[in-house]
């Protein structure tokens, strides 16, 4: 049964942004999903010699090696002035850079984003290569020095702080912290916002520096693939695969009001019919082996959409290409459908991306709003031996010609925070299921 | 204005971003110790830390203009243009006497102060 205490207006997908390994644009990624073009190069994450880890989602037309942005480089489209830029992280640039393609695709007037009806949700891990060279300042000063900057522009809440100013955006901001399931929070959070009549649309913003700081760390937890070959360092539910791609970049969605987008003539890519979360209660980096969380977190975004496991045409997939992690999405989505004899397309977009972090699931449930909008099914790339778990369930090896009716799309976080999304494809016509 | 004054590394580092024009105006000053030099360097660095830009160029303005109240120079980026000058001229400001600061005079009268030969 639906969920009808929330429900009152109708949430929609009406503008997007990206800046990712796959393209820079709505249009590349579009072309980089239906071909199964993957964004992963060689990277050296930091000089060294026995370095395990060779392979990123590298993001391609900036550079922001540098600590300094006067040293930074972005493609010519884009322009930003000193005073935006000095309290800006590398991944700030990039979130800019997708919300400036989100204001035009979506056409937000400045107006409009300072109505108050406007609210901003993101989520970043903040910025540690910049805050250690802002710290090495401090301690080299012995606390003379820090950059006036260095507060802001490097702790997670940065796109926030960012952001919203720039934009004069006067409804609800807020961060989300739930690690690589926090902009499904904010996804999720947002539509209850709009469902409530709280805002008329709200930006969600994932963005993550690709760095030594922010990515090489997890090479520490093993969590990173030290497969050389960007063919197949990320292969998600394959047997072989030994662990995740980093990579960063910006993801920017709008949610908004369906009779609000309509009216302005906004493009509507899907419908956000639902979601649901729950915990593992399990490790504070390991996922519960059975995915029972996980499980429970789709049960819930099903029933919140008033749809059944026989309903989801395509489940974009947590999948990080992780051993235990993939192994443990896999049970869960088999609690799930299986009993039902539902069988949905599977895929993880992992495979092309790397793994994104906190920015992830924006970045993902972006590319289901294209698929929905443009008429595709991801496919799952670099699937060569299927893990054994695998038996039973439906991963397309080729990018599927024609969209799905209802997507549902899987995000998982450290400490087993765990959450599903609905979306559905738009039509007017179109209410309560 | 003189392109003949050698622009070191340590001070192109130090001023990236900022326009060519006043990379060379400091690089002549800390050459020459020149005033007019000077003037143009403080000017300069002003300018580039302005947001938005003022109307007309800040040698129109006298020495009397607040610098928060009319220039809009907020207190962060003060403490941004301090630490550019202090790199720059290799100097310490002590915080006592940048609280003082109002107008472009007090910031011009307080680099002079703190930097050795400087024509008053």
């Amino acid at each position: 049964m639906k969920n009808t205490t929330v429900d009152a207006r109708r949430v929609v997908i009406s503008g997007l942004g990206f800046i990712s390994s796959i393209g820079n644009d709505a249009a590349e990624v579009t072309r980089s999903l239906r071909e199964l073009r993957h964004g992963l190069a060689p990277h050296e994450f930091m000089p060294g010699q026995y370095l395990p880890v060779k392979v990123a989602g590298t993001i391609k037309g900036f550079d922001t090696r540098s600590t300094h942005h006067a040293e930074w480089r972005w493609p010519e489209r884009y322009s930003f002035a000193r005073d935006v830029l000095r309290s800006l992280p590398p991944h700030g640039l990039h979130a800019f850079c997708a919300v400036e393609q989100l204001i035009a695709d979506a056409r937000l007037t400045p107006e409009l984003l300072a109505d108050g009806e406007t609210g901003l949700f993101t989520a970043s891990a903040g910025s540690p290569f910049l805050q250690r060279h802002y710290l090495n300042q401090l301690h080299a000063s012995e606390g003379a020095r820090m950059h006036p900057m260095g507060v802001v522009s490097t702790i997670p809440g940065t796109l926030n702080f960012n952001l919203a100013p720039h934009y004069r955006i006067r409804g609800a901001v807020c961060g989300f912290v739930s690690a690589c399931a926090s902009t499904a929070h904010a996804i999720g959070y947002a539509a209850d916002e709009i469902r409530r009549g709280r805002q008329q649309r709200i930006l969600v913003v994932g963005a993550e520096d690709l760095s030594c700081e922010s990515t090489y760390s997890f090479q520490s937890m093993r969590a990173l693939s030290r497969n050389p070959d960007p063919d197949t360092a990320s292969r998600p539910f394959d047997r072989d695969r030994d662990g995740f791609v980093g990579t960063g970049g910006a993801a920017a969605l709008l949610l908004e009001d369906a009779a609000s987008a309509q009216a302005r003539g906004a493009p509507i890519y899907g419908e956000l019919l639902g979601w649901g979360q729950a915990s593992d209660g399990y490790n504070m980096a390991i996922a519960e082996p059975e995915g029972r969380g996980l499980a429970e977190a789709m049960r819930r975004a099903l029933l919140d959409a008033g749809i059944t496991p026989a309903d989801v045409g395509y489940l974009n997939a947590h999948g990080t290409s992780t051993p235990n992690g993939d192994l443990s999405e896999l049970r869960a989505i088999k609690a799930v459908f299986s009993p039902a004899g539902a069988g949905p397309a599977i895929s993880s977009t992992k495979a092309l991306t790397g793994h994104a972090l906190s920015m992830a699931s924006a970045l993902e449930t972006g590319f289901c709003a294209l698929a929905l909008r443009e008429g595709f099914t991801p496919g799952q790339a670099h699937l060569a031996n299927p893990d054994p778990a695998c038996e039973g369930l439906h991963l397309p090896r080729h990018t599927l010609p024609t969209a799905p009716e209802i997507i549902l799309k899987n995000s998982s976080g450290f400490g087993g925070s765990n959450v599903s999304l609905v979306l559905r494809r738009w039509s007017a016509a179109n209410r309560d299921t | 204005m003189s392109d003949s004054h050698p622009i070191s590394d340590e001070l192109r580092t130090i001023l990236r971003g900022f326009p060519e024009e006043t990379v060379r105006d400091c690089a002549e000053f800390k050459g020459t110790g020149d005033r007019a030099a000077f003037d143009r360097a403080l000017l300069g660095l002003l300018h580039h830390h302005l947001s938005p830009k003022p109307p007309r160029p800040l040698s129109t303005y006298p020495g009397t203009t607040p610098l928060v109240a009319e220039l809009g120079l907020d207190s962060i980026t003060m403490v941004e243009l301090v630490f550019i000058f202090e790199d720059l001229f290799q100097v310490k400001l002590p915080q006592e006497e940048l609280v003082k600061v109002v107008t472009i005079d007090d910031l011009r009268a307080l680099l002079q102060r703190a930097l050795p030969g400087t024509p008053a």
